[in-house]
């Protein structure tokens, strides 16, 4: 059942056994492994359908230290959460990134692969990937194009990418959700205090405010926090009616080791012939995946260096001839329609064909108009004779994506300039760098967060130092040259880098109080009944995408709470 | 029935030749009246080697389209109705060795009927390129489905009719006959 806070009575009281806060990807992944059950589920949004800016307003707040998007344009509130920005990249993180690496302070989950490993499978059909398939060498052996050779010093991943419309969860699954008769979902239902016992061992209620003014109270027998990275700590921090500092905070962690992908263009590879093949590492499609590799260094090297893991982005430059005509989302409506092969929504479909269309008509601009034939106008085969490089380097204007999409299936890969590498890191953990409460309060009267992002030198040295194995493994192939365009003397960042709205560690996991804010089962130290869900809760970052990880984990902590709710 | 035995209702993939060679010759005629309507006129399509976004490098005169367009209009008319008045058939029909007749008495058929076929046949696509060259549209994407629809009415018609006249030939009163080595004597019937 969906229906809307600013609905009810002023002073409700709500009452359910699972009160979940925030419906993005967490919160509606244990919504809906719990539809199943007897528990009856709260399931409370801050936001409506759609996007409202009075409700995104909620989340501005200031940012310091390394320089960070508007906080308010860094995630989404309302029903599906960021997963209505998303970009759709997935891969399933690997046993090291769980692991305790003794060069990485900080690093370690109280749980390994294992423990969420039988989660990913359910986690991808969740975010409707096709395949449960992450090895690199299978995908290899279906695709056309081909992975740079592997060494012991450089390794390919790939992540597959859920196609664009069908990465809003909220889309995917209000339906589903309105249909359940144990959840009843609350839009506009802003969460502004956590109300616990007197010892602050359990929570006894959600206090509950609509920008409409009116009040309310939910109460449950157990409590899920899954409103994002920034979120959950300022709510916890905000929540200190019985602790000064806020709930589970006792050993001042909640807000602390604030972690993101930071990216940037960190070299160029100018490749040792022009026919060099780089397309297995933009977006393509597969069989119908969407897939991308990425470079990186395998965990041993990593282990020697005492680096952390930094995937490697690579965006081929074409020759600027067809590089517009490969731009992928064009190219990409043409090979969708022959691929897909009529396996696509409806929506994609029609999207693609009326590109594909688009550039039929393009083309017949270029033609003799009323010919009944598309033969080239004779002003075209004029200048054709006069100066054939023009019209040659016309053609992707010409013909748009059908060009491009010719070239590439003829050809297999457009000449070849550079590559340029795009550095994502799986940021060490840094206790500076963190979400605190400002004086300054929103529409609700909830303080502000404020976000200050610390990068240490583990980061930088581990950017720097995965470009020069990565540049000297290349060139040993032979594929060539790779530039490194930061310099390893200098402190500074480059002036390019930025996040990847990747909100992490906030809330991280940890076996003991001292060291982190939730256990293993993502209960928070010391709080009975109060769990959190999402990427808040990771202890380290992986340098692959979170979600696919934050719905495997939102979903062993739903098979949790069915166990103790029994 | 004395001529009947020679001729017999010209089938789909006979016509289906002769009007892609008709459309072959067609296209030639109006490549060489766009070439002489960008003399008089200037050029119609232009290059701007400077420019940057996908569509742009190319500029279209839109003027001179559409006197391309109009020209088209003209020179497929003319070229239809003309060769069906006074050949009794297309140069593309005559290739493959069949003609138009008037449904009535097989003869020739007139101006009137000639014009009336090619308003059912090869106007629709006319007038779509000088709709669409005239008022900068998509015409792929406005035209394209109805034209097709209309084509593909037109197809069925003709391969659903015992005498193989589509919509086209009822509007106008004609028949399309192929000669033949002499029919059996139950299909000489039928003619």
């Amino acid at each position: 059942m969906l229906s809307d806070a600013r609905e009810l009575p002023d002073g409700a009281e709500l009452e359910g056994d699972v009160c979940i806060v925030g419906a993005g990807a967490a919160g509606l992944a244990v919504a809906r492994a719990l539809i199943r059950t007897p528990l009856r589920i709260i399931l409370l949004e801050g936001g409506g359908l759609q996007f409202e800016s009075d409700t995104q307003s909620l989340y501005e707040g200031p940012v310091a230290g390394v320089p960070y998007f508007p906080l308010d344009t860094a995630r989404l509130r309302f029903f599906g959460g960021s997963t209505n920005h998303w970009g759709g990249i997935c891969r399933r993180f690997d046993p090291s990134d769980f692991e305790r690496r003794d060069w990485i302070p900080g690093s370690g989950w109280p749980i390994g692969l294992a423990d969420v490993e039988p989660y990913y499978s359910a986690a991808r059909e969740l975010v409707q990937l096709p395949t449960d398939d992450w090895d690199v060498d299978q995908w290899e052996e279906e695709d056309e194009l081909e992975a740079f050779p592997r060494s012991d010093r450089m390794a390919t991943r790939v992540s597959q990418i859920v196609p664009k419309s069908k990465r809003s969860f909220g889309s995917a699954y209000s339906r589903e959700l309105e249909a359940a008769e144990t959840v009843r979902c609350y839009l506009h239902a802003n969460v502004v205090e956590i109300d616990t016992n007197e010892a602050a061992s359990a929570v006894t209620k959600l206090r509950v405010a609509t920008l409409t003014g009116k009040r309310m109270s939910v109460a449950a027998r157990y409590f899920v926090l899954a409103t994002g990275g920034i979120e959950n700590p300022r709510l916890l921090l905000a929540s200190n009616r019985r602790r000064p500092n806020g709930l589970g905070n006792d050993h001042d962690l909640v807000g602390r080791y604030f972690i993101e992908h930071p990216r940037f263009e960190a070299g160029v590879l100018a490749p040792a012939r022009r026919t060099l093949q780089a397309g297995f590492y933009e977006a393509h499609h597969v069989e119908g995946t969407e897939i991308q590799g990425y470079l990186a260094l395998p965990f041993d090297v990593q282990r020697s260096e005492q680096l952390v893991d930094v995937q490697l982005l690579m965006d081929p430059v074409y020759d600027p001839r067809f590089e517009r005509a490969l731009e992928s989302d064009d190219v990409d409506s043409l090979e969708s329609l022959v691929q897909d092969r009529g396996g696509g929504s409806i929506g994609d479909f029609g999207s693609n064909l009326m590109k594909v269309v688009g550039d039929l008509t393009t083309g017949r601009r270029f033609t003799v108009p009323g010919a009944p034939l598309p033969v080239p106008h004779p002003d075209v085969v004029r200048k054709l004779v006069a100066s054939p490089e023009v019209v040659r380097d016309s053609i992707p204007d010409l013909l748009g994506n059908i060009a491009g999409f010719s070239y590439k299936r003829a050809v297999g890969a457009a000449p070849l300039d550079a590559i340029t590498i795009r550095s994502r890191i799986d940021q060490a953990p840094n206790r500076d760098s963190r979400v605190t409460l400002v004086r300054e309060r929103d529409a609700l009267g909830m303080p502000r967060a404020r976000l200050d992002w610390r990068l240490s030198e583990l980061d930088r040295h581990s950017a720097v130092r995965t470009m020069e194995i990565i540049g000297a493994a290349v060139a040993r192939a032979g594929l060539g040259r790779l530039r490194v365009m930061v310099d390893a003397d200098d402190r500074s960042w480059p002036t390019d880098l930025a996040g990847g709205y990747h909100h992490m560690g906030t809330t991280r996991m940890s076996d003991a109080p001292e060291t982190g804010v939730v256990d293993g089962a993502c209960r928070v130290h010391g709080i009975a009944n109060l769990f959190v869900a999402g990427s808040s809760v990771f202890t380290t970052g992986g340098s692959s995408t979170p979600t696919l990880t934050i719905v495997a984990l939102a979903l062993r902590l739903a098979d949790h709470l069915k166990r103790i709710a029994a | 029935m004395p001529a009947a035995s020679a001729f017999y209702f010209a089938d789909i993939p006979n016509r289906a030749i002769a009007l892609l060679v008709d459309v072959i010759l067609l296209t030639l005629v109006a490549f060489v009246g766009a070439a002489i309507v960008s003399l008089l006129a200037g050029p119609a399509v232009e290059f701007d080697t400077a420019a940057e976004g996908v569509g742009d490098a190319v500029e279209l005169n839109h003027g001179v389209a559409t006197l391309d367009a109009c020209l088209s209009l003209v020179l497929s008319a003319g070229y239809f109705a003309l060769s069906w008045v006074r050949l009794n058939a297309s140069p593309g029909q005559r290739l493959i060795g069949i003609r138009v007749a008037a449904d009535g008495d097989r003869a020739g058929i007139t101006a009137g009927q000639a014009m009336a076929r090619w308003t059912a046949l090869g106007a629709p696509f006319a007038v779509a390129a000088v709709l669409a060259t005239a008022l900068s549209l998509n015409g792929v994407a406005i035209f394209g489905i109805p034209l097709a629809t209309w084509y593909a009415v037109l197809l069925i018609t003709t391969a659903r009719s015992s005498t193989k006249q589509g919509l086209h030939d009822r509007l106008a009163g004609t028949i399309v006959a192929k000669r033949a080595t002499p029919l059996p004597p139950s299909a000489a019937d039928a003619l």
